[in-house]
């Protein structure tokens, strides 16, 4: 839906994006990165706000910001920032919005309506904006941005400052959009956010692509298949290249002693110990378990956490962290 | 039908429905920022705005007619309406100054408080047809603000002299004069509100609050006036330190369009008063129309944060 090739964006303090290249997929896809990782300039880029010093920007096949026009008028955005246009009411914004993408007054009118209801401020419509609450602003703004029938929608921080009740809603309603066929890009810093409604991630780092890819591949271990704790006869069966923590029962040592003998990589932990299994065969840890009579009391693939995951990917995109490795 | 509780049960659905032109979008643009301008806790300023001029003219139409209308020989009944126009478009002016302080100049201000500029940019919306939208309902507001009150008095006299049989002097009995009075209260009362309108928007980029517009503006006129009444008293009531009163140049198109009537009241001193008046109001909305074309070009959208 949107492509980057050579993007870079200096301004007079700082270099926001550093020549990055990056085809963001289609289907909803979240948007990560800590603070001045260039996710809001970034947004600016794909919607023409910006030109970009070096490199080129497509959007939905239209160069940026050449044809941004065109482009805007296929897409909704929802700003981070509490923005609303004044003195209207509830529907006024929406038919407002709606109408400066090409609307006519009467579909703007039916389709407001529309929008209002799907996320719930039927009841509040006639309302003045400004006196609404805070998540209700932002479902607001969520039906401004869908109010033409976007292609694509981009979204920065919706859940900002809601509580959970109104983070569910707002997070069922970009899943909704996002199965309606409208894709989305979801800029967040909660990463419990991307990891519910995002099929797909892309982590920005000091203006550089830290990761894009599926959600399965953004955490390490959550592309293999699950595996069943043993207990069963045989040998179950494990995932290739993929982390497996193992607790024992017996002489731990002796069984990583064993495990190291047979070139298969292993942390001890008490009685519990890591193995990465290149070949995805648990074999050896059968083997070596049998070898030292030790019994094996769990066997489960590791599965990084979102968080951990989110510095891990940080931390292979820092280059201070490469010298300082080297 | 959705499977989450919060997703109301119609769900979302894209759309599939044509659009308007662009030129149809500005239009749009026009009418909400226009519908804008007479909402919210101004709505009784601007009510007062059209009321409060409309009553003067009436009572000072009605008590000028009673005294003087029938005393007026036919020869002067022209310049007589057109004075009386004039004074009037000058109590009006006034008004129209109000409203664009009060009203009109804090828009764009308002917008940028409330983070709407993103919002309009971040949508096919030229930058440059946002900022004809908000100088069309500014110019039409004011103009009808000091127009519609003038028209109306426009037609009393019409109905008081004009018409009157064998009441009417040559030239205000003249198949041309009406319709020109009538156009040139439209044309005075546009060039007025326009000029206005734009150094108005420009006080928004200055101040940046909504607040301080009108503060800013209000210096500006009344600065203005201070210093012509300041240049008055040193060189005289004749001279031309009157052309730097902002309230006084904003009348300056109907005296200049009304001359060719008036020539008993307006020597060349008047013509050259009103020229360089309206050369000064021309001067600061050219200003003012570079200071919001540069502002528009890269306006504050939040850049910087990530």
């Amino acid at each position: 839906m949107a492509v980057l090739d050579g993007v870079h964006k200096a301004f007079a303090e700082s270099t926001a994006l550093r020549g990055i290249t990056v085809a963001i997929p289609a289907g909803v896809v979240g948007l990560l990165g800590p603070n001045g990782a260039g996710k809001s300039t970034l947004f600016r880029l794909l919607l023409g706000l910006d030109n970009a010093d070096t490199g080129t920007v497509e959007v939905l096949g239209w160069p940026m910001p050449e044809s941004a026009m065109e482009a805007r008028a296929e897409i909704g955005f929802m700003p981070e920032d509490d923005s609303l246009f004044p003195g209207l009411n509830g529907i006024e914004q929406v038919v407002h919005a709606a109408r400066l993408c090409g609307l006519n007054h009467t579909d703007a009118f039916a389709r407001a309506h529309e929008m209002l209801d799907l996320v719930g401020l039927s009841e509040a419509r006639y309302r003045a904006a400004s006196g609404f609450s805070l998540g209700m602003r932002q479902r607001l703004r969520l039906a401004m941005a869908l109010a033409h029938g976007p292609r694509l929608v981009f979204l920065d921080e919706p859940t900002a400052g809601l509580d959970p009740p109104g983070r569910a809603e707002m997070l069922a309603l970009i899943a909704e959009v996002g199965r309606a066929g409208t894709s989305v890009l979801l800029s967040t810093h909660v990463l419990g956010d991307v990891e519910e409604v995002c099929d797909h991630v892309v982590l920005l780092s000091r203006g550089q692509t830290g990761f894009v890819g599926p959600m399965s591949r953004f955490r390490a271990g959550s592309g293999h298949r699950a595996v069943r704790p043993s207990g069963v006869p045989g040998v179950p069966p494990a995932a290739t290249g993929a982390h497996h923590v193992v607790d024992l029962v017996g002489d731990v040592a002796a069984v990583a002693a064993a495990l190291r003998a047979a070139q298969v990589p292993v942390d001890i932990d008490g009685d519990r110990i890591r193995i990465q299994l290149t070949e995805g065969d648990p074999t050896p840890l059968w083997r070596a378990a049998a070898d030292a009579g030790a019994g094996i009391r769990n066997f489960r693939l590791e599965q990084e956490g979102m968080a951990e995951a989110f510095v891990r990917h940080l931390r292979l995109d820092d280059p201070t962290r490469k010298a300082g490795g080297a | 039908m959705s499977e989450s509780p919060f997703v109301r049960p119609a769900g979302f659905s894209a759309w599939h429905g044509g659009t308007v032109s662009e030129a149809q979008r500005l239009g749009g643009l026009v009418s909400v920022f226009a519908r804008d301008l007479r909402r919210g806790l101004l709505r009784t300023l601007l009510w007062l705005a059209f009321a409060l001029p409309a009553l003067g003219v009436t009572v000072y139409a009605v008590a000028r007619f009673q005294i003087t209308a029938f005393a007026v020989p036919a020869a002067e009944e022209a310049a007589f309406a057109l004075q009386t126009l004039g004074l009037v478009f000058g109590i009006n002016a006034a008004w129209a100054l109000l409203l664009q302080a009060g009203l009109v100049a804090p828009t764009l201000a308002r917008d940028l408080r409330f983070g709407a500029l993103l919002l309009y940019f971040s949508r096919p919306v030229r930058r440059r047809h946002y900022l004809f939208g908000r100088v069309i309902a500014g110019t039409l507001l004011a103009s009808a603000g000091v127009g519609l009150p003038l028209l109306g008095l426009a037609l009393v006299l019409l109905v008081g002299l004009g018409l009157q049989p064998g009441g009417a002097g040559p030239l205000a009995a003249s198949w041309l004069f009406w319709p020109v009075v009538f156009a040139a209260v439209t044309v005075a009362s546009l060039v007025a509100a326009l000029l206005s309108t734009v150094v108005g928007l420009a006080g928004s980029v200055l101040a940046r609050s909504p607040g301080r517009v009108p503060l800013y503006y209000g210096v500006l006129v009344l600065g203005s006036v201070g210093m012509s009444w300041v240049g008055q008293l040193i060189w005289g009531r004749n001279s031309y330190a009157r052309s730097v009163d902002l309230h006084h140049g904003l009348s300056a198109a109907w005296t200049l369009l009304t001359r060719w009537v008036d020539t008993a009241s307006t020597p060349d001193f008047v013509l050259l008063d009103a020229a360089a008046g309206l050369g000064l109001w021309a001067l600061l909305a050219l200003v003012s129309w570079l200071l919001l074309d540069r502002f528009m070009k890269d306006p504050p959208l939040g850049r910087g944060r990530s």
